[in-house]
């Protein structure tokens, strides 16, 4: 074994509490980074099924009307990066063996834009090629089922045909009627050669694998005279957020978006996955921050054995081997044990329904980003051995002299430790931002804005990380300043705690400021909770405070409840949610009478009037900033027998049409009259409606529930198994939702805590051992332990306090910041609150947690043997 | 007889706050092949300075230190440090053992720092540590040996490399008389049996009677150019000069 790996391996080995916290150090910041991205990419494929039958891609669209469907104009839109048109419908394929029944087999046939199908990757071919386009002739690739059990092969001529058409019918004034036209419907034939077979998977898995896939101009031709919607399908570009693609795509086209994309993708959903990834960083910086300066204070202790290995002949080459292959140990087991922490920590969350997209979601299997993980492993361990140039310079300028009598040999040194430690500052300054972009963009689309105002976060926080490089002195002037007026209440303790601190800028500094970091994230994460409760409350006084959601009533009138309950005290609307469409956002059926008495409508009778006269629409706030609807915009909907159907916005209010399941906070509301007229969905008989109080008496279970109940009872005595919920339960559920998704946050910034005070502890048990000559001697002079241990916490205490202080300043700073851009990320109109009580609860914890971390350096200190320390130098 | 090393006109002023301060002014002096040669001196005299020029630890401000045929003060200090590496093994009054490497690990030290494999010299290692008496604290570390022990690890260490000027500071100087005594008596049989040279600055005469040829350093110069040769120095002979000297 070489010198530098004898040396390395007995060092970590005998000291084995410096070597494992420092091995925690780094795993604790890797496992962090590692869990929260393994967590995100298993939630989000744990939401997006594997390939199955019946998957589409990203998006299905129809054009509108307004525009001329055409897939190079799809393509050309905004966050649109490959689309095809298609078709599919049910077709016979007549095998070559004319055998009665068996020669004539219905099947699933997809028409599709042959250039663009294998971008959708919704098909494999298990023999033969796929669709030519320029083959110049009609191809077919049939499902496993035709190949397997009708014996069709690859080169085989089938003919294809459409099935007969059943009678039409059409929407027609709220009515579906049957369309007669006289004619005798002939299908059209054509005989296709078998290109290739299906593999059993994705669409080959369709209709037990009795599928045919033709080029859409082929099929089109079998159709031709079957009425046939043009649509599309499209895939996103990778970049693009789900909102954009939404504004681009609202105007000209209907759409579905698949849930493959939709995982995550929402707007909220985005934002806190940003959240977590971001504490991620936040933990991996800190993590790579600790090491570094573990691995600079083992120097300082083991300067003796510089100075010897240099006087016995080892080259400063040799000695820098030493420390470079400790180092590398410790950043190898840090980033091993980080990896196989991360992945337990994300599995175990998975399992207990923590996930990137809140609590209590479950999701199926446990796939890991491999690359990912790997290049977050190793970007720990590159950072930590970075760490270790410190001590290589440092023994450049070691005066092995001065060592090896015992005095300071790291004088000459000092001025390669600043030069070095602004270079690690600058490193530090472009890396922080550098991994953020590396983790966090592919969560949502990077505006300008939005990169502005995130990297205002993070410069934020690394500006902590850079202030104790670059002003280590003045950051323990000001825990000694803090310490100084103990030193009147217990003399020694405080007098040794301030020298320590003034002799140990660097450590000191680095543990205040990791500390600072911690606390600053979570000033800046509770004042964000803050300000989404603000939002819910915001959005609650309009859509909720005054309302009582009333289901599973027995099958009644609407307007025979809504007259009955509007002759009792203090009721002014009643609105209805028996009639839902998606289009392609959720629009419900309002009844002009029962919201004429609140919301704008009791401000503007005229809306009333025209909500029910005209093609218009109510919609929410959040789909009108997400969309970008303004009042007198027109929004399109398709109608069930595919006629576009034109709505001018007439208001943008939380105050009408909000249910509770779903869940959803972007739709719309149109009349009840037009909805049965555009879309023949009838809203007469409901089994469940909304009543609109007025705000004059706080709502109580007692009063307007009471009353409500008593109410429902009178008029409908048999129904006894209906559900009365209100709005005030809505929001305290909506406000303790928060709480409990940001429960994941809470658990990071504890692993956060965990990692800072590794550094304290570091950071003070080194300090420990390096003065252990001097505590022994303090110890043979009669100084009680109660004295040392005092110091000891003392330190500990005053770096909690700047530590604390310097983490609330900042995190109330940077809460604007983190609010705006989760406002920017989100979509939502967030308020500006700051984290109030916890602002001190923040500031308590930092300095517990430092004292905490003092308690094993002290257990350390008390066995400092006395006599040995006066027996050598 | 070849000189091992040859010390011409050596000084060494150390640059003070006001004004400079020397610690070393013309020393010149030889060690020949298989000499004992002690420098004594009080505290302050430049002795161990004189020991870190010999070893090419420091730089002189003048004069010349001639190691195996090099001038050292002529060197940069990578030549220096492989110099020391090929031509002395050093034994310091506090020991420097490796705190976290075991005794055998200790003793190996020079012999991995040469690049080469210690596991290879196991048997070396042990055979050296039976002559000095600690072949059974191989396996215990620094902090489990006595002084004494500690300083014949730290003797082993100087030996394992073969290397043929042995360089002493107050090696004694930690250590119970008998101890003491038991570490010179070493010194001196690796002088007679294995024809190393050792190079001893001390101030204890007790050791000094262990030289074949005693220098008097005094204020940073030799007090008497040829000083007391041996064999066998009386220890009263030392004393005597050592008054003579007001040392």
């Amino acid at each position: 074994m070489g010198l530098a790996l004898t040396v390395a391996r007995r060092s970590l080995l005998q000291r084995p509490g410096r070597s494992i916290f420092s091995i925690l150090g780094v795993a604790l910041g890797v496992a962090t980074v590692v869990g929260v991205v393994t967590l995100d990419h298993a939630t989000i494929e744990g939401y997006a099924r594997p390939l199955q039958a019946g998957d589409r891609p990203d998006i299905e669209l129809a054009a509108s009307g307004a525009v001329a469907g055409s897939t190079e104009a799809l393509e050309n839109l905004e966050g649109i990066s490959v689309a095809a048109q298609y078709f599919q419908n049910e077709a016979v394929v007549t095998l070559p063996s004319p055998e009665a029944e068996r020669g004539r087999i219905r099947v699933q046939l997809v028409a599709i834009e042959a250039r663009h199908a294998a971008s959708f990757g919704l098909f494999g071919v298990a023999a033969g090629v796929d669709l030519d386009p320029s083959s110049g002739e009609r191809q077919v690739l049939v499902g496993p089922s035709l190949a397997e059990e009708h014996g069709v092969a690859v080169g085989d001529e089938v003919v294809l045909s459409r099935p007969r058409r059943p009678s039409r019918k059409r929407c027609e004034d709220g009515v579906l009627v049957k369309v007669e036209d006289g004619s005798v419907d002939r299908p059209r034939a054509e005989t296709f050669r078998v290109a290739g077979v299906l593999t059993r998977e994705g669409m080959g898995r369709s209709a037990g694998g009795a599928v045919a896939v033709v080029d859409f101009e082929a099929g089109r031709e079998l159709f031709r005279d079957v009425d046939i919607q043009p649509r599309f399908w499209a895939v996103k570009d990778a970049g693009v957020d789900l909102e954009r693609l939404r504004r681009s795509l609202a105007t000209s086209y209907s759409y579905a978006l698949n849930q493959g994309i939709v995982a995550g993708q929402a707007a909220d959903e985005r934002a806190f996955r940003t959240g977590v990834r971001m504490l991620g960083l936040l933990a991996l910086v800190l993590g790579l921050y600790v090491i570094f300066h573990t691995l600079s204070m083992s120097l300082t202790e083991r300067v003796t054995e510089v100075g010897t290995l240099h006087a016995l002949g080892s080259t400063r080459r040799q000695i820098g081997r030493v420390f470079f292959t400790e180092a590398a140990l410790l950043a190898g087991a840090g980033a091993a044990l980080g990896v196989v922490l991360g992945l337990a920590f994300a599995y175990l969350a998975a399992r207990f329904g923590i996930t990137t997209l809140g609590v209590g979601k479950y999701v199926r299997g446990f796939p890991v980003p491999w690359s990912t993980v790997v290049g977050l492993a190793l970007t720990g361990f590159v950072v930590a051995l970075i760490g270790s140039v410190y001590p290589l310079v440092a023994i450049g300028g070691a005066n092995t002299l001065a060592a090896l009598r015992g005095e300071d040999a790291l004088e000459r040194s000092r001025g390669h430790a600043r030069r070095f430690h602004l270079v690690y500052a600058a490193l530090l300054a472009i890396l922080v931002p550098g991994l953020y972009v590396v983790l966090v963009p592919v969560v949502g689309e990077m505006t300008g804005e939005l990169v502005t105002v995130l990297l205002g976060v993070v410069g934020l926080l690394t500006l902590v990380v850079l202030l104790s490089l670059l002003l280590p002195a003045a950051l323990s002037a000001l825990c000694a300043a803090v310490a100084r007026p103990l030193a009147g209440v217990a003399p020694l303790a405080g007098r040794l705690a301030v020298r320590s601190m003034r002799d140990a800028p660097a450590r000191v500094g680095v543990s205040a400021c990791a500390l600072g970091l911690v606390a600053a994230g979570f000033v800046g994460l509770h004042g964000m909770t803050a300000s989404l409760r603000g939002e819910v409350t915001n959005w609650s006084a309009e859509a909720l405070d005054d309302k009582v959601w009333v289901k599973n009533l027995p099958p009644t009138s609407f307007e025979e409840l809504r007259e009955h309950l509007s002759g009792f005290p203090g009721v002014v609307g009643v609105e209805k949610a028996s009639a839902r469409q998606y289009a392609p956002f959720l629009i419900v059926a309002g009844s002009r009478d029962g919201m004429a008495g609140f919301g704008p409508f009791a401000e503007d009778p005229a809306l009333s009037r025209r909500f029910f006269d005209e093609r218009t629409i109510v919609i929410s706030r959040r789909l009108a900033r997400d969309l970008d609807y303004s009042v007198d915009d027109v929004v399109r909907m398709q109608s069930p027998n595919g006629q576009m159907r034109s709505y001018a916005v007439l208001a943008i209010t939380d105050a009408y049409g909000y249910w509770t399941s779903p869940d959803e906070r972007m739709y719309g509301v149109i009349s009840d009259r037009w909805m049965e007229k555009d879309f023949c969905l009838a809203s007469e008989v409901v089994t469940e409606v909304s009543v609109r109080f007025d705000d004059s008496r706080p709502m109580t279970d007692a009063g307007h529930l009471g009353v409500l109940d008593a109410a429902i009872r009178d008029l409908l005595p048999n129904a006894d198994s209906f559900t009365l919920r209100s709005g005030l339960a809505v929001r305290a559920y909506a406000l303790s939702d928060i709480g409990r998704d940001f429960f994941v946050f809470d658990l990071l910034l504890a692993l956060m805590a965990g990692l800072a005070s590794l550094g304290v502890l570091n950071g003070m048990l080194l300090a420990t051992l390096e003065r252990s000559r001097e505590l022994g001697v303090l110890r043979a002079l009669g100084a009680s332990r109660g004295q040392i241990g005092g110091a000891m916490m003392l330190e500990a205490i005053a770096v909690g306090i700047v530590g604390g202080g310097l983490g609330v300043v900042l995190g109330v700073a940077a809460t604007p910041f983190v609010v705006s851009a989760l406002d920017e990320i989100a979509g939502l109109d967030l308020p500006r609150r700051t984290a109030g009580v916890w602002i001190p609860i923040a500031f308590g914890g930092t300095v517990l947690v430092a004292a905490l971390a003092a308690l094993y350096p002290i257990r350390r200190a008390h066995t400092v043997d006395a006599v040995r320390a006066v027996r050598t130098r | 007889m070849t000189s091992v090393l040859e010390v011409q006109d050596l000084y060494k002023i150390h640059a003070g706050t006001g004004e400079d301060h020397p610690v070393l002014r013309g020393v010149t002096f030889d060690v020949e092949e298989g000499e004992f040669v002690c420098i004594m001196g009080p505290s302050g005299s430049g002795k161990t300075t004189l020991l870190h020029l010999l070893s090419g630890l420091d730089e002189p401000s003048a004069g010349a230190v001639v190691l195996g045929g090099t001038d050292l003060a002529r060197q940069p200090e990578a030549v220096r440090t492989g110099l020391r590496r090929e031509h002395v093994g050093y034994v310091f009054q506090f020991f420097h053992l490796m705190p976290n490497l075991s005794v055998e690990e200790n003793i190996g030290l020079p012999v991995a720092i040469a690049g080469k494999n210690p596991a290879r010299e196991s048997a070396r290692i042990a055979a050296l540590a039976k002559k000095l008496g600690i072949e059974d604290r191989l396996s215990a570390f620094p902090h489990e040996l006595s002084g004494g022990e500690m300083q014949r690890a730290s003797i082993a260490r100087a030996l394992i490399g073969g290397q043929p000027l042995l360089l002493c500071d107050e090696p004694t100087g930690n250590l119970a008389q008998a101890a003491g005594r038991e570490v010179m008596e070493e010194l001196r049989r690796v002088c007679d049996e294995e024809g190393r040279t050792v190079v001893l600055v001390t101030h204890n005469p007790r050791d000094a009677s262990f030289a074949d040829r005693v220098l008097f350093l005094v204020d940073g110069e030799l007090a008497d150019a040829d000083g007391l040769r041996g064999p066998n120095i009386p220890e009263s002979q030392i004393n005597e000069t050592l008054s003579r000297l007001s040392i």
